[in-house]
This record gives C-alpha cells, sequence and structure tokens, in this order.
C-alpha cells in the first residue's frame, strides 16, 4: 500500500488500491479449478498447467506479430546455484517457486518481490545422483505440496510458508530422494521418487491432502508372484529402479493416472537382471482411487542405457479417420516417439524422432527391433541415443490447433562401458559409465504430427540442451536451450521470431500467464526467474 | 536419470563418515591450515572399499584420467606424478576440492567415497611402473623454441602466441602418452575454445580461426592473428566446424621418433619442476 493510500479513509485506501496495487486474496484451488485447467489465464496451477500435459495456454496477447518486441519485465534472483528445474505455480498475482536444495519462495508476480522464503534444512546423508533439484509445488485449496530432495512430502501453508504436515516418502539412506511436482488427483496428492542409481526399488504414492495419510503406493517393480514379477531373475527385484521423478498426467473421465517410470537398475549392467524388468521404462495408466494398474507400455524392455522413461506423458483428443482417439503422445528418451490409445495402452505410433543405433523400428508385437552390438561392454560400445537420451525431463508442448507435438530432440551419442558391481546399500549402482562420442551433439525443436511421427519442421539448437517448451494459441511455441537462449517460435513454420540470451544454461520449461491485462512469459535460467512481457504502450 | 557428472552440482553430505569433522578439521576445510600427514585413510586395504573406489573412479575421474588411470586429458595417476603431494591428506584435499587453476575441479563425494576412491588409487598404483623416460628435456626444448616453431601459436609463461593452449603447466596436466598422441595427430584433437573454424560473411569476407564460444545465434573467434572476431550469425553465409585442428601433425618427417622424446621429455618438465620457465630472450616478445 502506497503511503498516500494509508493517509486517507478506508474506502478511499480501497479505491487506491484498486487502482494501483493489488490485493492479492489467493482463492482457494478447487478440484473445479484443476480440472480447468488453464482455462482462467491468470492461473497456472500444476507442472504441466494442467491434467493433460499439453503445456498449451490459450493466451494470445503476445502473438507471432508482435513477439519480436519481448523484453524482460523483472528478474527474481534466488543466489541458489544448481540446476533450476522448476515450474512455478500462478494464482491470482503469486507465484509460488521451489528452488535447488529445498528452497521455496512465494513472489509478487507483477513485480518479483519476495513474500516469503521457506527452506527446509538437508540432512546429513544425501544420496542424489543429478543434482539439487525441485521441479515445482502442488496446489489444492490453501495448501502448496513439495516433494524433497531428502524424500519427503511436505503441505505448506501458501499464505506464509509455514509447515503444516511433514511425512517420509521413503528412507534417503537408501538411496531415495524426490525432485518431481505433485500433482493434485481428487483430495490426494500424488507423487513419486528418485533414486534408481542407488539400488532403491521405484513407486508412486497418493497422499491425503488433507493429513499426509498414505492412500495408496503403486511399486513399478512387481515382486515375485505379482503380474509382471517373472519379468525379474533371483532378487533382482529389490533393487531394480524405475524410479517416478517426473510428474505424470491424468484423464478424468477414465479416472486414470499416466505416469512414467525410470531405469531398471544397475544402469547399464544388464546381466544381473535378465528378462524385460517391467514396469520400468514404461507409461503406466493406473486407477486414480486405488493406484491399481489398468495397463501398461514398456518401451525399452530389459534397458542397459539409463533410458528412463518418465518424460510427460501428453494427453490430447485427435480426430483420426475412425472418429475421435483418446491418445498419449510421449516422445522418449530411448529415441522414439509414440502414439498410444490411452484406453487401453495399445501402440497406434511408434517411430524414431532422432538417430537411433540400437532399433529402427517398433514391431507388429510393441516391441522394439533390436540391433546388434548396443550392449555395454568392458572395451565400451557405442549406441545413439546417449546417457541424456533423445529428449528427458524437458517437457514438450501440444498445441491443439496444430495438432502437432513440440519436442526438444537432442542429436547425440556416447560410448557405453559396463562391468560387474556388487550392490551396497546406498551406495551408487550404476554397472559402468560412459563418454560421450561421435559426431558433436546438438538439438533441435521439432514440431512432431502425433499420427504419423513425421517431423513437420525443425529449428536446430547449436549446443545438446534440456530446455522444455510451451505452447500458445498466440500461435507460438517458447523454448530454451543450454547456450542460456530462450526463444519464440512460429508454431506453424519453425520461423525463429525472437531471442534473448539469460547467461545461464536452461533447465526448465517456460510458463505464461496474465496479471492486469498484461501476458507474461517465465523461464528459470541459472539463478534467475525471468518474467518477459510487451513492452508498456 | 544420471546426468553429465562433469555439468553437475550434486550435494553430498554423509553422516556415516564419522571420521569427516575431525578429518576436515585437520585438513583445514573451512577452518584449520592443513596439517597433511596426520590422516591416514580408515578404509585404507578394505576390499569392498577399494571395488567401491575402482566404480566410483571409472565413472567420476575416468573421462579425463582414463578408465585404466593412464592419463588422457588428466595426468597419468598409475605412473605419473602425484604433483600435490600423495599423503592421504593431500589425496583428499585433491579430490574433494580440487586444484586451483588446472580444470580439475571439486569431485563433490561424499567422504567416504573420496576414502574408497583413495585406496582404489593406492592400489593402481602399487601395479603402476617407474620408469624414467627416454629423451633429453635440454634438446628437447631448443626444438620447441626453434624446430618445432611451437611458440608461434602456444605460451609458456608468459612468452609465445595465444592462438592455442597455454603449456606452462602442459607436464602437469597431461600424460607422456597423452602428448605423444597430441603430438603425432594433433589435427584430431583441440580442447573447449580451441575447435577449428571457418566463418564467411556476408561481405565476402572469410576468416579462419578458433572457437572461443558460439550458440545458435553468435559466435565469438580467435583467428589466426590472435584478433577476436565477435559475430552475430545473421551476419554470416556459414559456419564451418573444421574437421581437424590448425595445429598440423607432427610426423616422423617433421620430428623423428627421438626428437620427439626430447620434446615430450621437456614438456613433461612444464608445471612439475620451478625451473620450467625459460628467460625471455631480448627482444623476443
Amino acid at each position: 500500500m502506497s503511503r498516500r493510500a494509508s493517509s486517507i479513509t478506508v474506502g478511499g485506501a480501497v479505491c487506491i488500491i484498486a487502482t494501483f496495487g493489488v490485493i492479492a486474496s489467493a482463492q482457494e484451488v478447487s478440484r473445479e479449478d484443476l480440472l480447468d485447467g488453464l482455462t482462467n489465464p491468470q492461473r497456472w496451477l500444476s507442472y504441466s498447467g494442467d491434467y493433460t500435459g499439453q503445456r498449451n495456454s490459450p493466451l494470445k496477447e503476445i502473438t507471432t506479430e508482435n513477439v519480436r518486441r519481448l523484453a524482460p519485465r523483472w528478474t527474481f534472483q534466488t543466489g541458489v546455484l544448481g540446476k533450476f528445474e522448476t515450474t512455478p505455480i500462478v494464482i491470482d498475482g503469486i507465484l509460488f517457486v521451489t528452488g535447488q536444495d529445498n528452497h521455496a519462495w512465494a513472489l509478487d508476480a507483477r513485480t518479483g518481490r519476495a513474500i516469503w522464503h521457506y527452506r527446509k534444512p538437508l540432512p546429513d546423508l544425501l544420496n542424489v545422483c543429478c543434482g539439487s533439484v525441485n521441479r515445482g509445488f502442488a496446489i489444492y485449496r490453501d495448501r502448496l505440496y513439495m516433494a524433497t530432495l531428502d524424500a519427503r512430502l511436505v503441505a505448506l501453508d501458501a499464505k506464509t510458508g509455514s509447515l503444516i504436515w511433514d511425512v517420509d516418502i521413503a528412507d534417503p539412506e537408501r538411496g531415495y530422494s524426490a525432485t518431481a511436482a505433485p500433482l493434485v488427483v481428487k483430495d490426494m496428492v500424488v507423487v513419486g521418487v528418485a533414486g534408481a542409481e542407488y539400488g532403491t526399488r521405484g513407486f508412486l504414492d497418493a497422499y491425503d491432502t488433507g493429513t499426509g495419510m498414505r492412500r495408496w503406493r503403486f511399486w513399478t517393480v512387481p515382486e515375485p508372484g505379482k503380474p509382471g514379477g517373472d519379468t525379474w531373475a533371483g532378487d533382482a527385484w529389490e533393487r531394480g529402479g524405475g524410479s517416478t521423478w517426473l510428474t505424470g498426467t491424468y484423464d478424468p473421465e477414465l479416472n486414470l493416472i499416466y505416469w512414467g517410470t525410470g531405469n531398471p537398475g544397475p544402469d547399464l549392467l544388464g546381466e544381473v537382471r535378465p528378462g524385460d524388468n517391467l514396469y520400468t521404462d514404461s507409461v503406466v495408466a493406473l486407477d486414480a482411487d486405488s493406484g491399481e494398474l489398468r495397463w501398461y507400455y514398456q518401451f525399452t524392455p530389459h534397458d542397459t542405457h539409463d533410458w528412463d522413461s518418465n518424460q510427460v506423458p501428453v494427453l490430447a483428443d485427435i480426430e483420426g479417420e475412425s472418429g475421435t482417439r483418446k491418445l498419449l503422445m510421449l516422445a522418449n528418451r530411448n529415441g522414439f516417439f509414440y502414439t498410444l490409445d490411452r484406453t487401453n495402452g495399445e501402440l497406434l505410433v511408434g517411430k524414431p524422432f532422432v538417430h537411433t543405433t540400437w532399433a529402427t523400428e517398433i514391431g507388429p508385437d510393441g516391441r522394439p527391433i533390436l540391433l546388434p552390438n548396443n550392449t555395454p561392454s568392458a572395451e565400451g560400445t557405442f549406441t545413439c541415443p546417449d546417457v541424456e537420451g533423445a529428449t528427458n525431463w524437458m517437457s514438450p508442448s501440444f498445441n491443439p490447433s496444430t495438432g502437432w507435438l513440440y519436442v526438444t530432440a537432442r542429436e547425440a551419442c556416447a560410448t557405453f562401458y559396463a562391468w560387474p558391481q556388487e550392490f551396497i546399500e546406498g551406495q551408487y549402482y550404476f554397472g559402468g559409465t560412459y563418454r560421450p562420442s561421435g559426431p558433436r551433439a546438438y538439438s533441435a525443436l521439432r514440431a512432431i504430427d502425433p499420427l504419423t511421427a513425421e517431423v513437420k519442421w525443425e529449428f536446430k539448437y547449436f549446443t545438446a540442451s534440456m530446455g522444455g517448451t510451451l505452447s500458445t494459441d498466440g500461435g507460438l511455441v517458447f523454448g530454451g536451450d543450454m547456450d542460456g537462449n530462450v526463444m519464440a517460435f512460429d508454431a506453424r513454420t519453425g520461423e525463429n521470431l525472437w531471442h534473448f540470451q539469460t547467461g545461464a544454461s536452461i533447465w526448465a520449461a517456460p510458463i505464461t500467464y496474465m496479471l492486469d491485462g498484461t501476458q507474461y512469459v517465465m523461464i528459470p535460467s541459472g539463478t534467475t526467474l525471468f518474467a518477459f512481457a510487451l513492452p508498456k504502450e | 536419470m544420471i546426468f553429465d557428472f562433469v555439468e553437475e552440482t550434486m550435494r553430498r553430505k554423509n553422516a556415516r563418515a564419522v571420521l569427516a569433522s575431525s578429518v576436515l578439521a585437520l585438513l583445514g576445510i573451512g577452518t584449520a591450515t592443513p596439517q597433511t600427514g596426520l590422516v591416514q585413510n580408515p578404509m585404507e586395504g578394505d576390499p569392498k572399499a577399494l571395488e567401491q573406489g575402482m566404480h566410483m573412479y571409472r565413472h567420476r575421474c575416468g573421462v579425463c584420467h582414463g578408465l585404466d588411470g593412464l592419463g588422457y586429458q588428466g595426468p597419468d595417476l598409475k605412473n605419473g606424478p602425484w604433483l600435490h603431494g600423495d599423503s592421504d591428506a593431500d589425496l583428499f584435499r585433491v579430490i574433494s576440492r580440487g586444484v586451483p587453476g588446472s580444470e580439475m575441479g571439486p569431485a563433490r563425494l561424499q567422504e567416504d567415497e573420496v576414502w574408497m576412491v583413495i585406496a582404489y588409487l593406492r592400489s593402481l598404483r602399487s601395479s603402476g611402473t617407474d620408469q624414467e623416460e627416454p629423451g633429453n628435456a635440454a634438446a628437447g626444448e631448443e626444438i620447441y623454441w626453434d624446430k618445432g616453431s611451437c611458440e608461434q601459436c602456444h605460451r609458456i609463461n608468459g612468452r609465445g602466441g595465444r592462438l592455442g593452449p597455454d603449456l606452462s603447466r602442459i607436464g602437469a596436466a597431461r600424460s607422456r602418452t597423452a602428448l605423444m598422441r597430441e603430438l603425432r595427430s594433433a589435427s584430431e584433437y583441440y580442447p573447449p575454445g580451441y575447435e577449428p573454424v571457418t566463418v564467411l560473411l556476408r561481405d565476402g569476407r572469410r576468416i579462419a580461426g578458433v572457437r572461443k564460444n558460439e550458440d545458435t545465434f553468435s559466435i565469438q573467434l580467435m583467428d589466426v592473428n590472435e584478433e577476436l572476431h565477435l559475430l552475430l550469425k545473421s551476419d554470416l553465409l556459414e559456419v564451418i566446424h573444421e574437421e581437424h585442428s590448425l595445429m598440423p601433425d607432427y610426423g616422423v618427417e617433421q620430428l623423428t621418433d627421438a626428437e620427439l622424446d626430447d620434446l615430450l621429455s621437456y614438456l613433461r618438465t612444464l608445471g612439475t619442476t620451478a625451473a620450467s620457465a625459460r628467460p625471455v630472450k631480448e627482444g623476443s616478445q
């Protein structure tokens, strides 16, 4: 409130605030709000913006015509080093942002000024394979939910950042951690774990949003005697991996949660775990109320290249020759693009979207037709894609107008080494190593037709990148690269219309929201959260 | 789920390393002056630690030091000198804190993992050889500055060109094997910041040099005259990433095996002894 406003009558003050300020009376987020997704453009209420995972905003103030004028409006400095992979939550003028090392903030979405700062202290023991990252909050009613690096789930008061409850997801001393943004479904908060590099056994959990009590757990690696248990030998299932470290999607009509699962463990040494190793490197469709498996599709049976399939499964209903199909699209780390029927998991399309040397097609039985000489070895075995994969956690986006999925693809290869390794609980359990090999790696933003897997256009990034994408009804796709560029493209042609050098690698995907009649585009980079908008008239 | 460890900012602590706080204090990390020699590896001789250390080493260290420890882009740890000390405390410090001014950064391992790596390094070392390297360093020095014309592009202790990497401590940074490979097949190897590139400008100019940086929209390069060119790709017709380094191959026609031994012998002194600097000749700058 301004000094001037505080000096006049109460009624006048309200009038002044309405003119020059904002009453940030954060409304509670209801189940309907979450179902409505991005219909209210002042909000971005979940990791992918809505349950479909499309990351497509109806906003169109910023268009192909004016995007060249996009400029920074403000920045927020976290002061915390590491990979800034978060997707902020936006509601009624307030941003809720998580950062590395269990930090989190609430920010004034107009100015970037902090409202509160939360930090959950880290324990002394911490096994995290890939950076002390966090990918975002979930929100429901007036509470925020955050999975912490030390494998806990915390509920915070959105107004103050104060802790409401704090529950164990798993034991970090055994190698578990948590980095994904949770997903609220009905009155449950669904959250996954990381830790497949430490011989853990993966699962997906649902907790009561009110009490933090666990409602269900789905083990991604079944025990002997359960369906899929026969795809493991001996006791390998006990440390079989299959992490759930990225946020999935949800179809409320089918009442199914779709979640990607990670690599089997040990990552590169397959001989100690003969079999397909279900349900690693798969997408699983779970009944939202019970967590029971309805169907699965395994992208990489018996993976030995660390090709987690945690990528966001994007849902869309698309008209085809035989009517509307309920589809699930997933550009996979193994180099293939897949379209499935999300009612039953039937494979409809499965083709490479990058150069692959381990398989070039998917057979009629839905399994990849393998090429020889791709098993990691003591001498080293050359394979494309590399460990980081053809794509990874970077979100794709889907524009219903074009009907195309926009994917940050990586063209990269590696030499994979494997050797026997004894398992020691809590210790790193990778079974080999790798080094970049082959031609210089690079990335490309690719527009993929999900009905054919045809690449409609591409824009090459100089460096292999891990930045995600955002689609808007302004006819735009936004992306970011490893060299620090945030960029806008014409969604139909792939023409680069705007770019801005942020000065640090981009590991996250952009979001957009409306505030005071202005469309903001936001992206984390380095230690900075950037808010872009068109210049004021 | 793994992502390139070189790029990583892993945070790792370990409460199980009971010795950790005392070790850190002894090493002067954060507080006191290092008292090297007072710390011993609590995992020395533990076969499990040794094996786990091998996995750690291969995964975290092998990219630079070689999976076999014989050196690749980093020093030979099996046969070469351990220049920053060979006590357990020295090794702990080097691994956990890196070597300032070099390409080696902190390994970001847990304390017990560092001890495992040290246990493995000692076992690796015990199987190494202590053979004297062939060649005459004084003769190699003459070759470097005269016949080899290395100074045209490389700088040693402030003298020489800047188009190629500074070699003032190359003897400490590279194994003999790696140096031999880089001389005999020089055109096949270039470190980051020295990638050969040619750009064609819209005004018809053609500039060849080494790339200092590049992204989708711009490129920064140093030409063969050491001039920096900071260019937008929108002003260029083409950027050609050359397949071969600007440094020529030094085959047997250019350097006999004996001369190569001499040159390697000289290069191996650089950064490893206080006397590696050569006085600047009058008028030679």
